[in-house]
């Protein structure tokens, strides 16, 4: 493995958001690093705080949100205490950004070529008919069928499938060293959700660039990641390389997780249940999986798991991680 | 109305509006205990005499006492304005409903024809009604009633368009309710909350338009008090230096529809369909 | 057996606004359901499967076919004739919040099909809602909640128990666990899985996600544009999916185990728009099988293994041991057509 310094670390990061009804903690001390040309998944249901992770680290939090604690290392600079003019120079430069929805993101009234090519010059000098021929020429290489014409098209005259590679384009147009991919194929039928992962894959692979792979899909991070880490309730629970956490996750929502998406774990018994819903506002005290965990014990309730390593790059968050096997199928 | 309970208590300055309208409704029903003066005795000893002594707001040009006047105006404004607002609610919204929620062209010209109404100046239409009718009070009320139908109309059809898609809706038709079961038990209860808050707003208005259409003279006739006519008749004598006669009553009218436009704009928050925790979920 | 409902040939067509064209949502489904079976529809966008649930409640008007009930063809019958067959034929949709009026209690909106035209007395609605939410493994204090306080997998269990207010014979759940986070999907799916054994009441069970779908439903039915393309058993289907478009399906989606092999079997493009079908096969443009001759003929479907039909002239035929292979599949010999009209 490299022994190049991490591209990202997110340092114990709190991120709130002031409501009416109180203050939602919605990231509770997340931390995480990620290794040059390296894939992190980063699985989590709705509400976990995913997406609020994304722009936490970009720096893009606006009032009534705002990063209370921890920091941002990116290439050893603390993104959370740069300047805006540095920020922006990172931004779709060095860090790029895939999101969901692409068709919600794109600017309904310029053509994509455009689009492309604004973003190409936001970075580089390059002449406009440069850029736009790097644009045609990007928009080739991720399989639009006449990537001339189609240049010149508006954002609605494209299928989800298009519009997203669409996105994936303005994300790597320049060379960025890290690819924060918020769901980059969520609302896709899966058939082209597989071509897009697949191209994501060929465009990342070779150039070192870093990804941080965020999806509620473990099928998808199992395929496309080399680590993952567990996102509930705004902390990470547990962290492995892919192969170690697919077979020996120890936290009992990974274990759930595992047993809905694989046929392996599908024999596993119950370790967790749908309800009470999340409520950022108001956390349970100890382990926030405890209201739901099939498993828990009086001290789940009271106390907070710290970050246990089990080694093998493994960590978990849970008082019971030490324990001998959840449940097999019995 | 729960909601309004909690609304208050956390935004207590809200409770202005409610205590400006239930002042002046609670004074023109105790009008006959609480007036100094019967509104239509005229003294000819003390035609305007200013403000003060027995007469704390001072005489017209009748002098018939300002005060009382104001006061028994306020039964003439609000029972007009009120019972405008019900009439035209009581129209506006099942008209809207059935328009929004009918998917036959019928409901598409019931739609058109009350947005066709709604185009044309609210004034010059008052005017021209009661120019034929002829000026009294159950010919103002039904001018504002139809006046101020479309509002609704539209209002509730909007609202209904918004829902009638709803799976909630369909879930309904599903359980095996009727269009007027659906209409009554699901669509209405989720629809109608705009609705009320405007009729507080139309109220306001309504008291706006009756004034206006006796300040103009083509509203409810004098001696009977009302606070447009007052202002009408005393207006002429504000450049000889007698403002009393004018200028009361028209605090009055405006106080008042500040306050139906306040106790409007809370309802609004109250109804507003704020439906799952407003928190920026990742 | 009887099966409980059989749709024939069905064909719901969109017409655009200001045009002479069509979307072609359903193009000639034919399916039975048999009683206490939960089969399932399968496809992405665009493939009808959720039009062809909502034909079936005539929750829209199908343009053409059969949908044969009770022995009436329930496809023609009036709005008025049809109200009174609805507490037999559920729906659970999609978005458990939008499904619930925001307005009522659960256990009002539970009770509310035992309100239609007659009204119980309270004690006896009180009983039952109680009754239901047991079904649906929900505590009792639940009938008190409003639906934004509790949380996606106790609303669709809530959508789940009212649809059982009236002992339907049918239930359509449109995508039911999609927008249901991992362990709320996990209560969801064990709630119908209990309810599948204990009752005899049969699922329509329309979702994209196949993981979710092998675990629940018993046959399958895949669909693509607007056509049944493949239909079987679900344990044969996955174990040996014969259509190109069932085997691209199987293959994109991403089994939860990174050691799990993976052949390649890819669709190129994209699904071709619903407005201007193309001609014979609609999987032609992207098919690696494709040849000239599957633009020429639309494929029926035809019998590739036991009670298992596939619609693609690139496969070889199969003859069934006793010989039935002229059967017309997907139809039980049971049903004859021209006595019903």
């Amino acid at each position: 493995m490299s022994q190049l310094a991490d591209i990202l670390v997110v340092d114990d990061l709190h991120t709130h958001y002031s409501t009416p009804q109180g203050t939602a903690r919605v990231l509770n001390g997340v931390s995480l690093r990620i290794r040059p040309g390296e894939v992190l998944g980063l699985v989590g249901e709705s509400g976990a705080g995913k997406s609020v992770l994304a722009r936490s680290i970009l720096n893009l939090i606006d009032p009534p949100g705002r990063v209370v604690k921890g920091r941002v290392l990116f290439d050893g600079q603390d993104l959370l205490t740069c300047r805006e003019p540095v920020l922006r120079a990172l931004r779709g430069n060095a860090i790029g950004l895939i999101v969901p929805n692409p068709h919600l993101h794109l600017n309904p009234v310029v053509t994509i070529g455009e689009q492309i090519a604004n973003v190409i010059r936001a970075h580089r000098d390059v002449s406009r008919h440069e850029a736009m021929a790097e644009a045609v020429r990007y928009l080739e290489k991720v399989g639009l069928p006449d990537p001339a014409t189609q240049a010149r098209s508006l954002p609605h005259e494209l299928s989800g499938g298009m519009a997203q590679r669409v996105i994936i384009v303005m994300s790597l147009v320049n060379s960025p060293k890290l690819l924060l991919a918020d769901e980059p194929s969520g609302g896709l039928d899966v058939t082209v959700q597989l071509q897009i992962l697949e191209l994501m894959r060929e465009l990342v692979t070779g150039r070192q660039t870093s990804m941080l792979l965020i999806s509620r899909d473990l099928g998808i991070v199992a395929h496309y990641c080399d680590r993952v880490a567990v996102l509930y309730a705004g902390q990470i629970i547990e962290e492995a390389p892919v192969d170690v956490f697919f077979a020996e996750a120890r936290h009992p929502y990974s274990l759930e997780l595992l047993r809905l998406g694989s046929p392996k774990h599908m024999n596993l018994q119950r370790l967790g249940r749908g309800d009470p819903a999340l409520n950022p506002i108001h956390r349970p005290t100890g382990c926030p999986f405890h209201p739901r965990c099939l498993l828990a014990i009086d001290r789940c309730k009271v106390d907070m798991p710290e970050t246990d390593v089990l080694g093998d790059h493994h960590s978990v968050r849970c008082h019971l991680a030490r324990r001998s096997s959840f449940g097999a199928s019995s | 109305m729960a909601e309004l309970g909690q609304l208050l208590r956390r935004q207590p300055i809200r409770i202005i509006g409610f205590g400006i309208v239930a002042i002046v409704a609670l004074a023109a029903i105790a009008a006959p205990i609480i007036a100094p003066f019967d509104p239509l005795l005229s003294d000819a000893n003390n035609i305007l005499q200013p403000p003060g002594g027995s007469s704390f707001l001072g005489r017209d040009s009748a002098g018939m006492d300002v005060l009382s006047r104001i006061i028994y105006g306020g039964r003439v404004d609000l029972t007009i304005s009120l019972v405008a607002t019900f009439v035209s609610s009581a129209i506006g919204i099942p008209l809207g409903v059935l328009s929004g929620y009918s998917r036959r062209w019928l409901a598409e010209i019931i739609g058109r024809v009350f947005d066709l109404m709604q185009s044309v100046p609210v004034f010059i239409l008052a005017m021209a009604i009661v120019a034929v009718r002829g000026p009294s009070i159950v010919n103002v009320i039904v001018v504002l009633a139809v006046l101020n139908s479309p509002i609704f109309v539209r209002l509730m059809r909007s609202q209904t368009y918004a829902l009638r898609d709803r799976a909630f809706i369909e879930a309904a038709k599903v359980a095996g309710f009727s269009d007027a079961g659906i209409i009554l038990r699901h669509l209405i209860p989720n629809a109608i909350g705009p609705a009320i808050a405007q009729m507080s707003i139309t109220a306001g208005y309504g008291i706006l338009l009756t004034a206006g259409l006796s300040f103009v003279g083509a509203g409810v006739r004098p001696p009977t008090p009302e606070w447009g006519g007052m202002v009408a008749s005393g207006a002429g004598y504000i450049v000889t230096g007698q403002w009393w006669p004018a200028i009361f009553p028209s605090l009055v009218i405006g106080l008042t529809v500040v306050g139906f436009a306040l106790i409007g704009e809370t309802l609004e928050i109250v109804v507003d369909p704020r439906k799952a925790l407003g928190v920026a979920a990742g | 057996m009887a099966p409980l409902l059989s749709i024939i040939d069905l064909v719901k067509e969109y017409p655009i606004k200001g045009s002479k064209s069509v979307v072609h949502a359903v193009t000639g489904v034919s399916l039975e359901i048999e009683r206490g079976e939960t089969l399932a529809l399968v496809g992405e966008s665009g493939s009808g499967k959720t039009t062809t649930g909502r034909c079936v409640l005539r929750l829209t008007e199908p343009t053409s076919g059969s949908i044969i009930y009770q022995g009436k063809d329930i496809s023609r019958t009036s709005s008025r004739e049809f109200r009174k067959l609805r507490r037999k034929l559920q729906l659970v949709s999609q978005n458990p919040l939008d499904s619930l009026d925001p307005r009522q209690r659960l256990g009002d909106v539970i009770a509310e099909p035992l309100k239609v035209g007659w009204h119980a007395p309270e004690s006896q609605l009180e009983h039952r809602v109680g009754e239901l939410l047991r079904l649906v493994n929900l505590p009792a204090e639940v009938a008190a909640r409003y639906p934004h306080e509790v949380g996606g997998g106790v609303q669709q269990r809530v959508a789940i128990a009212r649809s059982f207010a009236n002992q339907p014979d049918l239930v359509v759940l449109d995508e039911p666990t999609s927008a249901l986070d991992p362990l709320a999907r996990a209560d969801v799916l064990e709630l119908l899985t209990k309810l599948q054994g204990d009752s005899a009441v049969s699922f329509l069970f329309i979702s994209h996600d196949l993981n979710t779908v092998k675990r629940i439903s018993s046959r399958i039915a895949v669909m693509y544009l607007g056509r049944i393309v493949e239909l079987g058993a679900t344990n044969t289907v996955f174990a040996n999916p014969q259509h190109p478009y069932t085997r691209a399906l199987l293959n994109s989606m991403l089994v939860a185990d990174p050691s799990a092999s993976r052949q390649s079997f890819t669709l190129r493009g994209e699904i071709p728009s619903a407005v201007k079908l193309p001609p014979g096969c609609a999987l032609a443009s992207r098919c690696p099988l494709a040849t000239v001759e599957c633009t020429k003929i639309i494929p029926p479907l035809e019998l590739v293994g036991e009670g298992h039909t596939a619609a693609c002239i690139k496969l070889p035929r199969w003859a069934a041991p006793d010989g039935h292979h002229d059967r017309t599949p997907g139809l039980g010999s049971d049903v004859d057509i021209a006595s019903i009209r």
